[in-house]
């Protein structure tokens, strides 16, 4: 080969070989999919549990400084005999030592949950369609919205919540009949021994949103701190946050 | 591309996207059949990308990027096809016959051959970029923007598939060329 562009002329004539126009029957079946395939909603929008109202956030925040707080007290006591005995206490004589740390201390809220992916339950589409066709308050255009936005259930026979924690970043994803939909993500920490705090990312006022975490075995179960804003709200965590346990995947 | 289809799209309506699929899905086919090499995996990933652009459409920002968009779309979804490995053992290749009366008699058969064994050993990335350069024409810049990566991951892919591409063929044509048949 004498030089580039004479690979490039031989590359381009190679490439314009082959077929250059999609079957119809491919495009016809696309189309027939897509006449059934509902359009996921903005992230920013739909899966922020977004419909808190003002007290509820409110409620929220307070729940987390206070959770933030007595996890600052843990966090930061001293680890030595005398805590709590009061600031009458005695000056302690002995020499300071080593002092084993409780296993109820922050050192083990580093490992609440270990970075991995976790798998919830897998649950009848038709199971979840059912539920909110059962809820006396919704709409009818919000069970629509429930069932072909949220959770893109519609003619679906299978959904599956799953959660990633991996570098400091959550991210949830539903598997409906076998594909694929990245719900939210957020960064996460964790405060004290059993509390999660996710910050919700890519929405337009983000905030925090705390579970209260149960390991349970090699997974745990998540149960939002705070009360549901509306019932659409509660359906999302019932089912996003609420359907575990979340077990993890090897 | 229209831009009021896009936008119409976008908002649900199944008609505005169906006259989009038309104007591009033979392109995209196109695409993926380059990439993929075998007609049946690059059905499945013209499918797919169809269906997920039609999910995802609402997160279109900018409308004047679908074309971009679409093919990003389109890239995975051969990344997705290959992974699933169907269909690769009953794939058959097919020499063009215009092969050796190509315009300037430069791409002989031989060349086709070799490139078409290289190619399929080329990771598919790099494929993808080769394919986004040399059929679709389109510069560096615009393939990373495309494919979301940055510019010198695009560039050192076409490279690498370059690289293997060329070695292939010369290492097949050293011994046997004609002098000026490449020139």
């Amino acid at each position: 080969m004498s030089d580039d562009r004479t690979f490039d002329r031989i590359a381009r004539s190679w490439l314009e070989t082959g077929p250059t126009k999609a079957p119809e029957a491919a495009v016809e079946n696309a189309l027939l999919t897509i006449e059934s395939t509902p359009q996921e909603r903005d992230l920013r929008v739909s899966w922020r549990l977004p419909t808190m109202n003002n007290m509820t956030r409110l409620v929220a925040a307070l729940a987390i400084a206070i959770l933030a707080v007595g996890a600052g007290v843990v966090m930061l006591r001293p680890t030595g005999a005398t805590v709590g005995t009061g600031p009458s206490s005695a000056p302690a004589t002995s020499p300071p030592s080593p002092t084993v740390v409780p296993s109820s201390s922050a050192a083990a809220a580093v490992d609440l949950i270990p970075e991995g992916t976790y798998v919830g339950p897998t649950i009848r589409a038709a199971d979840i369609v059912a539920y909110v066709n059962a809820d006396t308050k919704l709409t009818a255009k919000q069970k629509t919205f429930v069932i072909e936005g949220m959770f893109a259930i519609k003619n679906s026979r299978t959904w599956v919540a799953s959660l990633e924690f991996r570098a400091g970043k959550m991210t949830q994803r539903q598997d409906v009949d076998g594909t694929v939909n990245v719900g939210s993500g957020g960064a996460y920490s964790f405060l004290g021994t059993d509390t999660l705090v996710v910050k919700q990312q890519d929405c337009a006022a983000c905030y925090l949103v705390g579970f209260t975490v149960v390991r349970a075995g090699d997974g745990f179960t998540l149960t939002p701190i705070g009360a549901p804003s509306d019932e659409s709200d509660a359906i999302a965590q019932k089912y996003l946050y609420g359907s575990g346990p979340f077990t993890r995947v090897p | 591309m229209d831009r009021d289809l896009v936008e119409r799209a976008r908002r649900g309506d199944r008609d505005a996207f169906a006259a989009l699929v038309h104007q591009v899905s033979d392109s995209l086919f196109a695409v993926a059949q380059r990439i993929l090499r075998d007609r049946g995996l690059a059905e499945d990933a013209l499918q797919n990308a169809l269906v997920t652009a039609w999910r995802q459409l609402p997160h279109l920002r900018e409308p004047d990027r679908f074309e971009a968009w679409i093919h990003r779309i389109l890239v995975h979804a051969c990344y997705a096809e290959s992974r699933r490995g169907r269909r690769w053992a009953v794939n058959v290749r097919v020499l063009s016959s215009h092969t050796a009366s190509s315009p300037d008699g430069s791409a002989a058969l031989a060349d086709r051959d070799e490139l078409e064994r290289a190619f399929r050993r080329v990771p598919l990335d790099q494929r993808a970029v080769f394919v986004l350069h040399h059929y679709l024409g389109l510069p560096l810049v615009e393939i990373a923007e495309t494919l979301g990566i940055p510019a010198g991951t695009a560039r050192s892919r076409l490279h690498y598939a370059t690289r293997a591409l060329r070695s292939a063929i010369e290492a097949d044509a050293a011994p046997v060329v004609e002098e000026g048949r490449l020139a």
